[in-house]
C-alpha cells in the first residue's frame, strides 16, 4: 500500500460529486459530504457508467444514473439492485490542500 | 408465505417481506437448477462472457439462509390447490400456504407457422430467457458466425450489438417498419438503426422470414417474404414473451393479458396474489395494464410484499425502461404513443432528450446517454403540468429548473 496522492481541495471547486484521473489508474469518484472527504473507483461496478458524471448523491449513497443502482460511499457496499458487487472505497487522507488515498 | 417463481419479482417479494419485519415462513420455488439470478445481463455482458454466473446473482448465495428463506432449486410448481391452500410440486410434494404469491413471469414467445422452423434446427435454434439460453449463445460466439435475429425488439437488439461486438455477423428481421417500436418513437427507432448499421449490423425491416431450410452442412438457408435469401449458422427468434399463466389457471383464477390483480396485487382468488411481468394490473394513471420490464419486476414484487402486511399503499409508479447497446444508454420514462416528440440535444453527437408531450403536459421522456435529464423528467411527467415545448429544447435553460 502507497499513500498517493489524487488531487488538490481546489480541484473539487466545491462541487459534492468530481471524477479525478491519476497516471495508470482507472477513474475515481471523489466525494464530499458534510465537510467529509470519501474516494471510490468511479465505474460502477454493474454497468459502463461514471458515477460521478452520471451519478447523484444522496446521503452517504451514490445512485448510479443508468440502471438505480446503490453503493455506500463510505464502505463502497452495494445497497440497491442491480448493482451487487460492492465498489472499491478508498481509505483518504487530507493533508495539507491535497487528498492523498491509499492504493496497492 | 409461498412464493412460486424465483426471478426478480419473485426474489424481491421475499427480500421486501423481511425487510417489513415479517418473521414467519417464506418459501421461494425455483424451477431452475441454478441460484436466482438477473436476467438483463443475458443479451449482454453474461453472453459476451463480461460476467460470470456470480456475478448476475440476485442475491449472494448465503443469503436466503440468512435471511431464513426456504429457496426449493429446481423444483417447477405444477398446480396450485386453492380449496386446501397447497402447491403441488412436479415431484409430488405438497407444500401448505397462508398466502401465495404468483411471481411466475413470462416465457419467450415462440414463432409458429414458419416452414422448417422448429426442433429439427436442434442447437442452432435460439430464444433468451434463461441463464441455460445465453450458455448456448455463449457457446458459439466464434467470429465469424452468422446470426439472424427474428424481431428486433430489445433482446434481439441487444443480443445483435453483443455478437457483432464479439466478431459475429448479425442480421435483423423485423415486421414492423422500426425496430424496438413498443419502447421508442420513429426517430429514436432510425437513430438506434443507424448506429447499428455503423456497427455492421444488417436490419431487414417491414418483412418477415417465410422458409427455413437447414443444408446437410448444418448451415442454415432462410428466405424472406420479400424475396431475400440468406445463409446463417445460427437463429434467435426473439419476438417478445408470454406471461406465465399456466399456475394461475389451475387455481382458476381469473387471466386476461395476464393474471388478473387489483391495485393491491390480489387476484380474483381468496390468499392468492401476483405480481410482476405475469400480473394485469389496475394503476391510477394507466388504467388495467401489465408491464414487462426490471424496475416493474422489482417494484411490484415489494408492492405485493407490503400488501400482504396490510399496507395498501397504491402502485403508482411510471414505467422505466432501459437499454445498454454498444456505448449507448437508453432510457425510456412513461408512454410515447400518440405524443409529439420534443428533441434537447443533438441527436447526431448520441447524447439527447426527446420528451413525449400530449395535451400540454409531458407523458414520457427517451434519455440516450443524457441521464442528468432523467430525475427531471420522472418530475414532470408525475406531476403532469403544462410544459413548453421551446422551454425543454432550450439546452441553455436548466432542465431541473422547469
Amino acid at each position: 500500500m502507497a499513500l498517493v496522492k489524487l488531487c488538490d481541495l481546489d480541484d473539487l471547486d466545491g462541487e459534492d460529486l468530481v471524477q479525478v484521473e491519476i497516471d495508470g489508474y482507472e477513474p475515481f469518484a471523489v466525494y464530499t459530504i458534510e465537510g467529509q472527504y470519501f474516494v471510490t473507483d468511479d465505474t460502477c461496478t454493474h454497468g459502463k457508467a461514471s458515477l460521478a458524471d452520471e451519478g447523484e448523491l444522496d446521503g452517504f449513497e451514490i445512485e448510479c444514473g443508468w440502471h438505480d443502482g446503490r453503493f455506500d460511499v463510505r464502505t463502497g457496499e452495494a445497497i440497491a439492485m442491480p448493482c451487487s458487487q460492492p465498489i472499491k472505497a478508498y481509505p483518504v487522507t487530507v493533508q495539507g490542500d491535497a487528498i492523498f488515498i491509499e492504493l496497492e | 408465505m409461498v412464493i412460486v417463481g424465483a426471478g426478480l419479482a419473485g426474489v424481491s417479494c421475499a427480500a421486501e417481506l423481511r425487510k417489513q419485519g415479517f418473521g414467519g415462513s417464506i418459501t421461494l420455488f425455483n424451477d431452475e437448477p441454478v441460484s436466482p439470478y438477473d436476467r438483463p445481463p443475458l443479451s449482454k455482458g453474461y453472453a459476451a462472457g463480461e460476467q460470470s454466473a456470480d456475478d448476475i446473482r440476485l442475491q449472494p448465495k448465503d443469503w436466503y439462509e440468512e435471511q431464513r428463506i426456504t429457496l426449493e432449486n429446481e423444483c417447477a410448481v405444477a398446480r396450485v390447490d386453492a380449496q386446501q391452500g397447497a402447491v403441488v410440486c412436479q415431484d409430488g410434494r405438497r407444500f401448505g400456504y397462508e398466502h401465495l404469491v404468483l411471481a411466475t413471469g413470462s416465457r419467450a414467445r415462440d414463432l409458429a407457422g414458419v416452414p422448417g422452423l422448429g426442433r429439427a434446427l436442434g442447437d442452432r435454434l435460439h430464444t433468451i430467457r434463461t441463464i441455460d439460453d445465453s450458455n448456448r449463445v455463449k457457446a458459439v460466439l466464434e467470429p465469424g458466425c452468422r446470426f439472424l435475429f427474428v424481431g428486433g425488439g430489445v433482446i434481439g437488439m441487444e443480443l445483435a450489438a453483443t455478437v457483432v461486438q464479439a466478431g459475429c455477423e448479425a442480421t435483423v428481421v423485423e415486421a414492423q417498419s422500426q425496430i424496438m417500436g413498443r419502447f421508442f418513437p420513429a426517430e429514436v427507432s432510425q437513430f438506434l438503426t443507424a448506429v447499428h448499421l455503423g456497427n455492421g449490423v444488417k436490419v431487414a425491416l417491414g418483412t418477415k422470414i417465410s422458409r427455413v431450410t437447414q443444408e446437410p452442412s448444418g448451415e442454415i438457408e432462410v428466405e424472406l417474404a420479400d424475396g431475400e435469401a440468406l445463409r446463417v449458422d445460427e437463429i434467435v427468434v426473439a419476438v417478445g414473451a408470454v406471461p406465465d399463466t399456466r399456475l394461475a389457471h389451475t387455481a382458476s383464477a381469473e387471466v386476461a393479458s395476464g393474471v388478473v390483480v387489483d391495485g393491491s396485487c390480489r387476484t380474483s382468488v381468496d390468499r392468492i396474489l401476483a405480481c410482476g411481468d405475469v400480473a394485469e394490473f389496475d394503476h391510477p394513471r394507466y388504467g388495467q395494464t401489465r408491464w414487462e420490464n426490471w424496475k416493474h419486476a422489482q417494484q411490484h414484487g415489494q408492492h405485493a410484499a407490503r400488501c400482504l402486511l396490510g399496507n395498501d399503499d397504491p402502485y403508482d409508479e411510471i414505467p422505466w425502461i432501459w437499454t445498454d447497446q454498444y456505448d449507448l444508454n437508453i432510457q425510456t420514462l412513461g408512454v410515447h404513443a400518440g405524443c409529439e416528440h420534443i428533441v434537447r440535444g443533438d441527436m447526431s453527437q448520441g447524447k439527447f432528450t426527446v420528451f413525449h408531450l400530449a395535451d400540454g403536459a409531458m407523458q414520457g421522456a427517451t434519455i440516450v446517454n443524457d441521464v442528468k435529464c432523467k430525475k427531471p423528467a420522472l418530475k414532470l411527467i408525475r406531476a403532469g403540468l403544462p410544459v413548453e415545448a421551446a422551454q425543454l429544447a432550450d439546452l441553455a435553460l436548466d432542465i431541473r429548473k422547469l
